[in-house]
């Protein structure tokens, strides 16, 4: 049986040969070398998954030693193998794998050795450290695959690190990031000092078994690891890095910006549902804050007319959705649209790439149209994959999406059905934003340049390969979770996965679930919802060329512009937080370093220097003031001992 | 000759590199490149002879060891007495590491009174080694002294062009710290003859005693004063960007990684046990000062233009850090600020080399002069990276396991909010650290000259690359340097609690 | 005749050998003299007799049986013998730096030993001497001849100016030592100083009156503030190695015939007046020495106001006044003699024209032009400045050490405040010796041999009683033993 560690340790070795010998052994040697690495990560994952999945579920702890330990606390080097972490690691190295094949073909195109080996050796770095996020089986432990993730993210945003905004992106992402982690850190302080260790089995155990003891604790440190996740998992108000890492290569997008890392957020909620669901406040802020970041970056996702800038807030918006999940206690759908995501999102990015080489790193939708005959391929896939997260089924985003509604609706919170109708809004919002993209990109007639229209080109294999079979899975990924109208058992996904929400001592899990009716209603409207948004959408630019958004621009130009500028939040933090942290900068070394202290020591010792300067001029070299010196000295002594004795 | 390296280790470690100082003076003006090549390979020798200190050690021996006594001015009870323990040991281990390093980036990029330079440097080490291993009140200070002056000299002599304003303040600051503690030194020794009638400077004797309240403050402050101003501590810091900024590559390397980390080491061999009452009434104070030092430090990095001087200010916040986990006295807070110490000895010396090896090609250390040389000097700029993550935290790096360890044991502590301020550094670090890193080594081209920038030599990596393995070491085995400090800190807390109810008893 | 004239006539043996030290000074000084009438071409001898009679002077001192002769009136103890090494040291360093220097200065001339060795003697009565009159004859050799020192170079006029002012001061300041001598005399009916241990004499006024006017007649050879003013400009103008000896061995003296006066008045320490009066002495010299000291611009009145503040804190001692004490200020002066003297004698290597002035500017980059003697230098202004493993810090140690000891915590942190001052000023030579480019392309004259030894000798002795002064503090505690004194 394939050890865990091995797993992680093959992206890591390829990262190795590569970051060390890529730019001597060119790119041939990089490429094997590097997909071969997410290959061999793929096959062993998946060598010890399939005996997991067939065999009898249920969690495995694999201890290699300690790491850190010190008085009471100790942290060990382990991993933990169950449904959750099977999950993630099954779609994580398989699509990693995927895109690390797209990846080829994309960078082809690189002009530097260097450049080429820099990016497959990040990738497989990045590959190492999600998979230990995965795989750990402590929360320190994750922290180092998660503050991983975040360096490769500030790595390969910033790849292209010559152009200004990408190595800004770069830096941004990680700062925002780092704003998460000082809460993800609070947190652990948290747990460690409540729980006495930060082990998931021990804290998990604890917490369930004696839930009264721990829950007062809880809803701060559930917040604090919250905050992390906001900050991973791009949620308002730390979504800001999320878009501006469009500027990293397109495979990045795909891989970090969409299916994997940025899911990171909601694969720890949902590590921890134990003690979010023992801080039920934390659970309704988590639900609105996922809600309303579902909204929010649907809107702007609207008027965006950069592609990848669409798909950014697409994603943001789409992890909303999961956090909502995660918030109303549907921690297994949550999961469930995670995977579906990673499938159809990943296939809309890389379908994005190959069209972005096509119109010679263009990404203007303004300047495209009618790729649909140039680039069948890509076009087909990239429908799919829209269909798919519009929630139009069979496809795979139908289901995921649908069981997040269904479960908003049925949450016991008071705002349950507000959340279901904004989530359902959102809805067909998506299905508006995705579906005009794909009118403007495929349908019509094309309206850039002649020469680009000239270059216009279907991709290599090694990048349609890989995205057909991400459409493919983009089509009958959600099958594995069909609701419950379909047959008591028709949902193997949440059986498979219904082990990670341990049962708490004294609180039975509520779920009765729906009557069916409901259930088959809700479908109904939400079908519709998502195909009027189609529908408006194709109306609109599909067969009006635009000219009604146009009009309502139009008429609501303020408001339009306020879109288009993303709702001014970077203008606003600038102003908030950015300026101002300059500014308080420089006062501090201007005036207190440089000016007080330095000025209170260099006045010091200029006062000594100066009464010295002026001491000497008593020096006069004059014989008769020597003598009078002295007799005065005399005086003095005489008078102050003898006048008293 | 076999007993020296048996009995007398630490004296051969201390004394070794002023021996080579003292044949080098021998060396004639025309063999001065010799000179050098000569100090370095005393310095790995000395590295060498060092490392048995770290194998031979006994883990379970909580007391000092490779103990050493010789009478010195008996009539005083002054004696030269050495002696590690696990605190003393990782320092002691960073300086004979870290001496040789310096050396060797000195190797191609000092040319000016070579001689002089060698034999300024192997007498520091004897005078940084000398005050981590001395355990006699006197001989300790004057070590502590001792040290100055080949400082004074490195940042004086070879240094940038505001090098004398620097090398006055970075002495007169200290000495004006130790002058006091002079005086406190001597009164202790005082008292304990008083008590006893028996004259000792040595350590274990004048931890016996106790005074009295008001008595125990004022020494506590002369003593915390010395210490705090070689940290430094915030407000008494601003000797340290000037004497960074103008210290030659090789000074700032050492007085980052070890004169820096002798205040902290002072306050926990000596201010700490000495005067627990004192420390523990006054260590809100030092948690605060701590605080006010990481978030102080990283501001004021921020907006820095010249690139010495950011990294100088860093050091300012990330010693801040290691002071509030002393101020905060956990096991855990105590463990994770002794090896952020070290950490930050690994991290910044690397951050002050590759500086230097920028600066040694291009002569300025503005940071606008650079930006977009990552594809000029690959190399440089990965290890600078690497250099930057471990000062930035980086799990998996050597200065996460510091950071965490600080903020977990502060925050267990009765002071928790210490720990919610002082992990704001986490933030702060990443901006300033990854912005100057955007500046210099991404963004567009700005200064045609760096095209012809010439990468990092084989000397100079060689340098970086040792600092690189340590911090990555560090990381992914911290137990390897926690194993050799938690006896040594859970003997400190004994101390230090014990003398504290032998204080309340009467 | 009283016996006790009868003893004044008789000179026995024991007398003779007791007084041989001085008697082999006089006798050398004598001979070269002589040589220089007679056979002035054996000059280049002269600093070699000196030497000779210097090393038998210290010779005889170390054969004579300790005891005191000429009826109690002369001391040959412990305490006059360690002093007795200090002072000959002092004038053979003296010595070895005249003949290079006067060579420089091409005035070779015989008297300048002769007046030295003579200075000497003084100097050497004046500590030896339990006779009032006896001191006060030491002290007016000493300065009888320095007076002469001081215009040593007739043509020049700084020479004769210093030698001007040393002598009017100088007059002024004996006049009230004679004064004083008078005073004690008259209260206790002799001018021997056991007689003044006789009880009640130290409460009454005559008594208070003549121990104060004693006190600033030799504050003012020890250039104690407000009574210094003399040194800046007699050290400027006299010969590097005259002041070499003038800033050191008489000082020590001093502080010794203090101490002994001091001790037989009050056996059980100081009445508070008298301290608190010392202690504002003291707290004067040091602060304005080392303030005044940091704005000069000239190396010899810099070490002058150096010296000013130095005596400063060797004052703390007088005001501790015990055994413990004195030690420290024997081990003190032991440490000042080493650094100062290797001081002037790297200031009379390094400075080409002996007649001009020395500013501190013209040693820039000697550092590296003249290392032996710039770096001798640099450590002396370091062990000046007390940094440890230097004779300095050595001196310091033992000094603030009996300070606090007897719970002058005020005195010694003010004196710790000065020494970081003057850090300030030392420092300032050290780096314009090595930190700063030559101002002039003429580098300073080749080291002579002699130059070599006495810096080579410096240094050793600097390094020596800064790393291993457990002897040289045993002897001064045992020799401190000599004075009737508390602990």
């Amino acid at each position: 049986m394939t050890p865990l560690w091995l797993i992680p340790l093959i992206p890591l070795a390829g990262f190795a040969v590569n970051g060390l010998l890529g730019t001597r052994l060119g790119k041939s040697f990089v490429s094997v070398m590097g997909v071969g690495a997410a290959a061999l990560a793929t096959v062993a994952a998946y060598s010890r998954l399939i005996p997991y999945l067939s065999g009898g579920q249920g969690t495995f702890i694999e201890t290699y030693g300690s790491w850190i330990a010190v008085g009471d606390l100790s942290l060990d080097l382990a991993f933990r193998l169950d449904p959750l972490s099977a999950l993630m690691l099954s779609f994580v190295t398989f699509v990693g794998f995927l895109i690390h094949v797209y990846a080829i073909g994309y960078m082809r195109g690189e002009a530097t050795n260097a450049g080429y080996a820099r990016f497959f050796a990040y990738l497989n770095l990045f590959m190492f450290a999600m998979l230990v996020l995965v795989l750990a089986e402590n929360f320190v432990l994750m922290f180092v695959g998660w503050e991983g993730v975040g360096l490769c993210s500030y790595l390969l945003v910033g790849y292209y690190f010559d152009r200004e905004y990408a190595a800004a992106a770069g830096t941004k992402a990680f700062v925002v990031n780092r704003i998460g982690d000082y809460g993800f850190l609070l947190g652990m302080f948290g747990i460690f000092t409540a729980f006495g260790s930060l082990s998931f089995s021990e804290v998990f155990g604890k917490a369930a078994t004696d839930p009264g003891r721990y829950a007062p604790a809880l809803s701060l440190i559930c917040l604090c690891l919250f905050v992390g996740a906001m900050g991973k998992s791009a949620q308002v108000p730390l979504y800001v890095w999320l878009p501006d890492a469009m500027a990293g290569p397109t495979p990045v997008s795909a891989l970090i910006h969409a299916a994997t890392m940025v899911t990171a957020g909601v694969y720890m909620v949902a590590r921890c549902n134990v003690l979010f669901r023992l801080a039920p406040e934390v659970m309704l802020f988590v639900a609105c804050i996922g809600c309303f970041t579902a909204l929010f970056a649907a809107t702007i996702a609207i008027v965006q007319s950069d592609l990848k800038k669409v798909l950014a807030y697409s994603t943001i918006s789409q992890l909303g959705y999961m956090f909502l999940a995660c918030g109303v206690g549907a921690f297994t759908v949550g999961m469930f649209h995670v995977m579906t995501h990673a499938f159809f999102k990943a296939c809309l990015f890389l379908g994005a790439g190959c069209v972005m080489h096509a119109m010679h790193d263009d990404l203007n939708v303004h300047h495209m149209g009618g790729l649909k005959k140039k680039m069948p391929i890509t076009y087909m896939t990239f429908l799919i994959a829209t269909l798919a997260i519009s929630g139009i089924p069979p496809f795979a985003g139908f289901f995921s999406k649908d069981a997040i509604l269904s479960s908003a609706f049925e949450s016991h919170e008071p705002l349950g059905k507000v959340f279901w109708a904004i989530g359902l809004f959102t809805a067909g919002l998506t299905a508006l934003y995705m579906f005009r993209i794909v009118s403007l990109t495929f349908f019509g007639t094309f309206r850039g340049t002649s020469e680009q229209e000239h270059h216009l080109h279907e991709a290599p294999r090694s990048m349609t390969g890989p995205i057909i079979v991400l459409a493919i899975l983009a089509t009958v990924g959600g099958w594995v979770g069909l609701p419950a109208v379909f047959g008591e058992n028709a949902n193997l996904f949440a059986r498979f996965l219904s082990p990670i929400v341990t049962p708490i001592a004294g609180r039975e899990l509520a779920h009765e679930g729906l009557p069916h009716a409901v259930e088959w209603l809700l479908m109904a409207v939400s079908v519709a919802v998502a195909a009027s948004g189609l529908y408006l959408a194709w109306v609109w630019w599909g067969k009006g060329e635009g000219r009604v958004p146009a009009r309502l621009a139009a008429t609501y130009p303020r408001f339009y512009a306020l879109l288009v500028d993303k709702w001014r939040v970077d203008e606003l933090y600038a102003f908030l937080f950015v300026r101002p942290f300059e500014w308080l900068a420089r006062v501090l070394w201007k005036v207190v370093d440089v000016l007080i202290i330095d000025g209170i020591l260099n006045a010091t010792a200029f006062m000594v220097e100066l009464t010295g300067d002026f001491l000497r001029f008593l020096q006069t070299g004059n014989v008769r003031n020597y003598a009078l010196t002295f007799l005065l000295g005399l005086v003095a002594l005489l008078v102050f001992v003898i006048g008293a004795i | 000759m076999g007993s020296l390296f048996t009995e007398h280790l630490l004296t051969v470690v201390v004394f070794l590199p002023a021996l080579g100082a003292a044949l080098i003076l021998l060396f004639p003006r025309s063999l001065e490149k010799e000179a050098k090549v000569f100090a370095l390979l005393v310095a790995i020798a000395d590295c060498l002879i060092s490392l048995p200190l770290w194998t031979r050690f006994d883990l379970a021996q909580k007391g000092f060891q490779f103990r050493e006594q010789v009478d010195w001015i008996p009539a005083l009870g002054i004696s030269y007495s050495l002696g590690i323990d696990g605190i003393s040991l990782l320092l002691v281990l960073l300086t004979t590491i870290l001496t040789p390093i310096a050396l060797l980036f000195s190797l191609t990029h000092v040319e000016k009174e070579i001689k002089g330079y060698s034999i300024a440097f192997l007498l520091l080490e004897t005078g940084m080694l000398g005050s981590l291993v001395a355990l006699d009140l006197a001989l300790f200070y004057v070590f502590w002294e001792v040290m100055l002056v080949p400082m004074y000299f490195i940042i004086g002599i070879w240094g940038g062009p505001r090098r004398i304003y620097a090398a006055m303040k970075f002495f007169i600051f200290t000495m004006a710290g130790s002058l006091l503690m002079f005086l406190a030194i001597l009164f202790i020794a005082i008292r304990h003859q008083a008590a006893t009638g028996v004259w000792s400077f040595a350590l274990e004797d004048l931890y016996r005693l106790s005074f009295s309240g008001r008595v125990e403050t004022l020494l506590f402050a002369a003593f915390a004063l010395a210490f705090a101003i070689k940290v430094p501590v915030f407000p008494l810091h601003t000797w340290l960007p000037d004497a960074h900024t103008e210290a030659p590559t090789a000074g700032s390397i050492i007085l980052a990684g070890v004169l820096l980390k002798l205040g902290v080491y002072g306050y926990l061999r000596f201010a700490l046990p000495l005067f627990p009452d004192a420390a523990i009434r006054y260590a809100p104070w030092l948690g605060a000062l701590g605080i006010v030092g990481v978030i102080y430090g990283a501001f004021v990095a921020y907006p820095q233009h010249d690139m010495k001087r950011l990294v100088a200010y860093s050091s300012v916040s990330h010693l801040g850090l290691v002071v509030m986990g002393v101020g905060a006295f956990t096991t855990i807070s105590l463990q994770g600020s002794i090896l952020q110490m070290i950490n930050h000895g690994l991290s910044t010396g690397a951050l002050f080399l590759l500086v230097g090896v920028l600066y040694e090609r291009t002569h300025t250390r503005e940071i606008s002069a650079y930006g977009g040389i990552a594809s000029v000097v690959p190399v440089t700029t990965a290890l600078f990276v690497i250099a930057t993550l471990s000062s930035i935290g980086l799990p998996g790096l050597n200065g996460f396991v510091g950071e965490f360890l600080i903020l977990v044991g502060t925050w267990s502590s009765p002071h928790r909010w210490w720990a919610v301020a002082a992990a704001t550094g986490v933030i702060l670090s990443a901006i300033y650290m990854l912005w100057l890193v955007q500046r210099v080594f991404w963004n567009p081209f700005r200064n045609e000259q760096n095209r012809s920038l010439r990468d990092i030599r084989p000397s100079e990596f060689v340098a970086a690359a040792i600092l690189v393995v340590l911090m990555v070491w560090i990381g992914v085995r911290p137990n390897d340097v926690l194993d050799r400090i938690r006896g040594s800190v859970e003997s400190l807390r004994e101390t230090v609690v014990s003398k504290q109810i032998a204080n309340r008893a009467p | 005749m009283t016996p006790e004239q009868m003893q004044i006539v008789q000179f026995t043996r024991a007398d003779f050998v007791a007084i041989l030290p001085e008697i082999i000074l006089a006798a050398a000084g004598c001979l070269i003299l002589l040589i220089e009438a007679f056979v002035p071409n054996l000059k280049r001898w002269f600093s070699t007799i000196a030497l000779a009679g210097i090393g038998g002077a210290l010779y005889a001192l170390v054969q004579a049986p300790y005891g005191t002769t000429f009826g109690g009136r002369f001391e040959t103890s412990p305490l006059t013998l360690l002093i007795g090494l200090f002072l000959g040291a002092c004038a053979a360093l003296a010595v070895l730096v005249a003949k290079p220097y006067l060579e420089r200065a091409g005035e070779e001339k015989g008297e300048f030993y002769a007046l030295l060795l003579w200075g000497h003697l003084g100097v050497s009565l004046m500590t030896r001497g339990l006779d009032l009159l006896l001191v006060f004859i030491g002290l007016e050799t000493l300065s009888l001849s320095f007076y002469v020192l001081a215009a040593f170079f007739r043509g020049v006029e700084a020479s004769s100016e210093a030698g001007l002012k040393y002598f009017l001061t100088g007059a002024f300041g004996s006049a009230f030592t004679l004064y004083g001598v008078v005073l004690l005399f008259g209260a206790a009916g002799t001018s021997r100083l056991e007689a003044l241990a006789r009880p009640g004499l130290g409460s009454s006024p005559a008594v208070a009156f003549g121990l104060l006017l004693l006190f600033v007649g030799f504050a003012f050879k020890m250039s104690l503030a407000p009574f210094h003013a003399w040194a800046p400009d007699v050290y400027q103008g006299m010969p590097t190695p005259a002041v070499l000896y003038l800033s050191v061995a008489p000082k020590g003296a001093s502080v010794i015939v203090l101490y002994r006066v001091f001790a037989e008045v009050f056996s059980t320490g100081l009445p508070d007046k008298f301290r608190t009066a010392i202690a504002a002495i003291a707290i004067v010299s040091m602060t304005l020495g080392n303030v005044v000291a940091l704005a000069q611009r000239d190396i010899k009145r810099l070490l002058a106001y150096s010296g000013i503040a130095h005596m400063g804190y060797v004052t703390i001692a007088l005001v501790v006044f015990g055994r413990d004490a004195l030690a420290a200020v024997i081990v003190y002066f032991f440490a000042y003699l080493v650094s100062n003297a290797g001081a002037f004698a790297a200031v009379s290597a390094l400075y080409r024209d002996e007649t001009k002035a020395h500013p501190v500017a013209m040693l820039a980059g000697d550092g590296r032009r003249t290392p032996f003697a710039a770096g001798v230098l640099a450590l002396c202004l370091f062990s000046l400045a007390g940094i440890p493993a230097t004779a300095g810090f050595i001196g310091k140690f033992f000094l603030f050490k009996a300070a606090l000891q007897s719970g002058l915590y005020t005195l010694a942190l003010i004196g710790i405040a000065n020494s970081l001052v003057s850090v300030g000023y030392y420092l300032k030579v050290v780096y314009i010796l090595y930190m700063r480019d030559p101002v002039d392309d003429e580098p300073p004259p080749a080291l002579a041999p002699a130059d070599r030894l006495a810096l080579a000798l410096c240094a050793i002795g600097i390094f020596a009683i800064g790393i291993f002064p457990g002897t040289l503090w045993r002897l001064a505690r045992h020799a401190a033993e000599t004075l009737p004194l508390g602990p």
